[in-house]
């Protein structure tokens, strides 16, 4: 007896809706525009552990800003979209992999700004930032391990920008904006309750809680943002599985 | 550079922190927990046409042929949505079980096998499950819906007046002894979990499920996820997981019931950690008398009642009442206005309660405690045994005559309140699973008073595969074999050498090891004892006491020899020989070298060579491995042990003196010549008639020197001596009485 089940309103990915990393795997037409621009945009948002990628390689700041600028050309090629494969089913290693393969054949093509792309598509400024990234320091560890370490820390970034977005619009955003900086700061063992309750005239207990709030949320933020780039709900635990994993472990820092 | 020396770690996970501050890996473990993300508009790709919507269910969705209609709630076991069953045509609550939950297969393989242990459960008080499935990939199930909210949104407008909180209760504790009944234990009950039906009527829900979650999957262990700890029990607090039973259910119904007469849970803190500790330090704070809440007009909690209360929330398992079942006897008692049998919780029991969690504080006070015990006659007993007691104790009074008849009855009512006493410590020690200590207990009883229970005790708590001893406030520092009668040596931080029957558990004490740390302050750090070794023979030990080296009588303690240099380690090369050396990296500068001691002789013998600790010998006793000091580092050194005689003599005495012709002269010499005993060499004859020791090693052919002997000794080592002939390591002929060891 199965007429109900076409009520169902999402198909793939069964109960939930699909990840948006799913929805580009299974764009299937090459030149699927919004998968395209979806694949291109997710890819730009995580550009920073590409860059660290290379740097830990041995490249210059220089070549890997041409080299990560060069590569987000040859996404929107759609060539890209075609060779994903149904059965990469994070977009973490799908990225690493698809940029590996573009370095090295690399030289069977034209230098992207040779040949009139030239669109930036990372402000310069914003390589700029990243040359005192923490990750770069990292020693003792595989490339790809620490370009996945820095894959968790922009999760991470990531999420906070949202949360500090959806604080910006919340009433009395300054006090919670006080409260993500203690949650995410480096005194979050021992955060000063009593402290924040007085500048912003809260109760502590009252402050306790609102931290709570945050704290949940930002969780909540982080499942959403690796629930994007994996394929299906049931993959999103795995994926925090290997990032908690990765990130328990002490990497070695020069 | 590594970054557990340079980075600060995180309090929580132990895992390294960032740079800036966050520890990311207890952030993501939070995601783990997390609820799904709300369809919002910072959702990823927000601002891409087409990825807006992406995150959660679009409701309605059809799920497994039901149609999902709302979502009622989200915890850490997953999201409850309000459904309708598509072909049965009923409103269930859909319960979508975390993923993360099941790491492995076997685990998903249990949670099944456990979910349908509890689908079977039939009781009026338990929220029936209809259906366990998969779909997609996606464990669920679902339940009978309970619209009439929980108990804590409940308790949210304060508390529950007392009869209608012990008439509810009553029939929680029921639905929990159901489930006992069959093996299924909640294992988290909090008010949360009590769902009143359209007619008020409560229903127990998530039985035995939260054990699935929250203890079998290693990623959900941090305390975030834990959920509310109020509930837990001191042997979950603890985490004792073993320990968790039918009384840690009855432990969270006196939780409730606490909360439910006063609207505050008997241990609140600020932290996790805070209230972990509250739950296995101290007592509630009792409830007889006390207006409920901060309302004046509320009726007092009654007596009784508090009683219950603190009676199920008793430190100890076996001092609760024995099963939900009784509690919820006990609660309809209270309500037909029947006398409850539980008793109060005396002062005097919670002075003993408190000092059995600060035994040293209370030794002082054992001596009036036990007075009192003896005068009192309402002592400190089995709970379920002092009603009897009590009992007895109005009959004698109603009996009693004179003062002696009732002294005489209060006299044997402590010996026997004593006895019970004893057996439910036993019980619990047993529960606890340490059955050495259980049989220790049992054994003090006095043998006239043993009854059908004690030789039933003392059966459950035989066949204990993997032996375990309780030491009672023994604080073990070192543990030894001792060779001769096989037993265990323990060695206490009180310096006191015991003896454990590996047999029967048994505990003797022994000597007490003297303190020689004043002597030797000079050079000697006070760190404890770090080694304990005894003579083949048994009859001396060795140990390490911090930086000294105490060489003893095993049967005296007399202490023969001490010396002190940092890192001392030591082994017996024999009945009476002792090598014992400082470590390496520390002696060095101390210049302090490796020294030999004879028990029998007193002598101590410094080796010149440089041999420093760590220091072991090869089990046939034939081979001594150590580290040495070069020129060009330190290393690790294996000799035949009695070339140890060269390693001692020869640069002193000998250095010069024997060519390689010598050595192997020597050695047709010994062996034309047996043992060589006959070739005392008359060097040391004069030494010793000097009055000067002699030299341990030099006890082969004299002028042929020490290695003669030494090769000697090596060579019967080899045909299968496993040790050189005392007799042939002897001292001079006056003390040859002494060789026989």
């Amino acid at each position: 007896m199965q007429p109900t089940d076409s009520e169902a309103g999402p198909k793939a990915g069964g109960l939930f809706p699909p990840t948006m990393w799913s929805v580009i795997v299974a764009a299937g037409e090459p030149d699927a525009p919004a998968a395209l621009v979806a694949l291109e945009r997710l890819a730009r948002a995580y550009w920073r552990p590409l860059y660290v990628f290379l740097r830990q390689r041995g490249s210059d700041h220089d070549s890997a800003t041409d080299h990560v600028q060069g590569f987000f050309e040859h996404l929107i090629s759609g060539e890209v979209l075609r060779r994903v494969e149904r059965r990469e089913s994070r977009f973490r290693s799908f990225l690493l992999a698809v940029f590996q393969n573009w370095l090295s054949h690399r030289h069977e093509r034209a230098d992207a700004r040779k040949r009139g792309g030239g669109a930036v598509h990372v402000p310069l400024a914003e390589f700029d930032s990243v040359v005192s990234d923490p990750a770069l320091a990292i020693a003792g560890e595989s490339p790809e391990r620490i370009f996945d370490r820095r894959w968790a820390r922009e999760v991470f970034d990531r999420s906070v920008a949202r949360l500090d977005a959806e604080i910006a619009r919340m009433d009395r955003s300054e006090f919670q904006a006080e409260l993500r900086r203690r949650i995410t700061g480096p005194q979050a063992a021992q955060p000063a309750w009593a402290e924040v309750g007085a500048v912003h005239g809260v109760p502590p207990g009252a402050v306790k809680q609102a931290a709570h709030v945050l704290r949940q949320r930002l969780a909540t933020l982080l499942r959403s943002e690796v629930r994007a780039v994996v394929g299906t709900e049931a993959e999103v635990d795995g994926e925090l599985r290997y990032l908690i994993e990765l990130l328990s472990t002490p990497g070695n820092r020069a | 550079m590594s970054a557990a020396a340079s980075r600060p770690l995180c309090p929580v996970c132990d895992g390294p922190l960032e740079a800036d501050g966050p520890c990311l890996a207890c952030f993501f473990k939070d995601a783990v927990e997390a609820a799904p993300s709300a369809g919002d508009v910072t959702a990823p790709g927000a601002d891409i046409p087409g990825f807006a919507s992406l995150g959660r269910p679009a409701l309605p969705a059809v799920f497994a042929k039901h149609r999902l209609l709302r979502e009622i709630g989200h915890g850490g076991m997953g999201i409850v949505y309000e459904a309708e069953d598509l072909r049965l045509k009923r409103t269930v609550a859909l319960k979508l079980v975390r993923s993360a939950a099941f790491a492995r297969p076997e685990e998903l393989a249990r949670f099944r096998a456990e979910a349908e242990t509890v689908a079977r459960l039939d009781h009026p008080n338990i929220v029936p499950v209809h259906e366990i499935g998969e779909a997609d990939g996606q464990q669920f199930f679902t339940m009978k819906l309970m619209d009439g909210g929980s108990l804590a949104e409940r308790l949210l407008q304060g508390p529950l007046p007392p009869r209608e909180a012990a008439g509810l209760l009553s029939k929680v504790a029921r639905a929990v002894h159901h489930a006992h009944q069959r093996g299924v234990l909640h294992r988290d009950l909090k008010p949360g979990n009590v769902l009143f039906d359209a007619h008020g009527q409560p229903h127990l829900t998530d039985f035995g499920l939260a054990k699935l979650v929250h203890v079998e999957s290693s990623l959900t262990l941090s305390s975030a996820q834990l959920g509310t700890p109020h509930y837990m029990s001191p042997e979950q607090a603890a985490g004792r997981v073993r320990e968790i039973s039918t009384a840690s259910d009855v432990w969270a119904l006196g939780v409730i019931l606490y909360q439910s007469l006063s609207g505050r849970v008997p241990f609140a803190g600020e932290s996790h950690g805070e209230i972990f500790r509250r739950i296995q330090d101290e007592e509630p704070p009792s409830l007889a008398g006390k207006k409920a809440g901060a309302d004046r007009s509320a009726r007092p909690v009654p007596a009784d009642l508090s009683t219950l209360c603190l009676r199920c929330l008793e430190k100890e398992p076996a001092r609760r009442p024995a099963s939900a079942g009784e509690l919820a006897d006990e609660l309809d008692r209270w309500l037909r206005g029947e006398p409850i049998r539980s008793r109060p919780v005396t002062s005097l029991e919670r002075a003993v309660k408190w000092g059995r969690r600060n035994r040293k504080l209370s030794v002082l006070g054992a001596a009036l405690l036990s007075a009192l015990v003896a005068g009192s006659v309402v002592s400190t007993v089995l709970w379920r045994r002092a009603e009897a007691a009590r009992g007895l104790a109005e009959r004698n009074a109603a009996r009693a005559v004179s003062g002696a008849v009732a002294a005489r009855a209060a006299e044997h009512l402590a010996a026997d309140n004593a006895y019970f006493a004893t057996l439910a410590q036993a019980l619990a020690t047993r529960e606890r699973g340490d059955l050495g200590f259980a049989r220790q207990l049992l054994a003090g009883l006095p043998a006239g008073r043993r009854g059908i229970e004690w030789r039933l005790l003392q059966w459950l708590c035989r066949g204990d595969e993997a032996r375990r001893f309780g030491l009672a406030d023994v604080r073990p520092r070192c543990l030894a074999w001792e060779p001769v009668r096989q037993r265990v040596a323990v060695l206490g931080e009180d310096r006191v050498l015991r003896w454990l029957d590996p047999a029967d558990g048994a505990m003797e004490a022994g000597p007490t090891v003297p303190d020689r740390f004043a002597e030797h302050a000079a050079v000697a750090l006070e760190k404890g004892f770090h080694e304990l070794a005894f003579s083949p023979d048994g009859r001396h030990f060795l140990c390490g006491d911090g930086d000294v080296v105490i060489i003893a009588e095993t049967a005296s303690g007399r202490v023969l020899h001490s010396a002190a240099n940092r890192h001392m380690g030591g082994v017996w090369l024999d009945d009476r020989r002792v090598l014992y050396a400082g470590n390496t990296v520390w002696a060095a500068t101390s210049g302090e070298p490796g020294s030999l001691f004879d028990v029998l002789t007193g002598v101590v013998e410094k080796l010149p060579g440089r041999i420093y600790a760590p220091l072991a010998l090869s089990p046939d006793r034939t081979l001594l491995a150590w580290s040495r000091d070069r020129p060009d580092g330190v290393r690790v050194e294996v000799l035949p042990v009695p070339d140890l005689a060269r390693v001692a003599a020869a640069p002193r005495l000998h250095a010069r003196r024997f060519s390689r012709a010598a050595r192997l002269r020597a050695g047709q010499d010994a062996s034309r010549h047996g043992a060589g005993r006959a070739h005392r060499p008359a060097e040391e004859h004069r030494r010793v008639r000097a009055g000067r020791s002699p030299a341990p090693f030099q006890h082969g052919p004299g002028r042929a020197g020490p290695c003669a002997g030494v090769q000697s000794g090596l060579g019967r080592a080899r045909r299968g001596h496993r040790r050189p002939d005392p007799a042939h390591l002897s001292p001079p002929p006056a003390r040859a009485g002494h060789a026989d060891l």
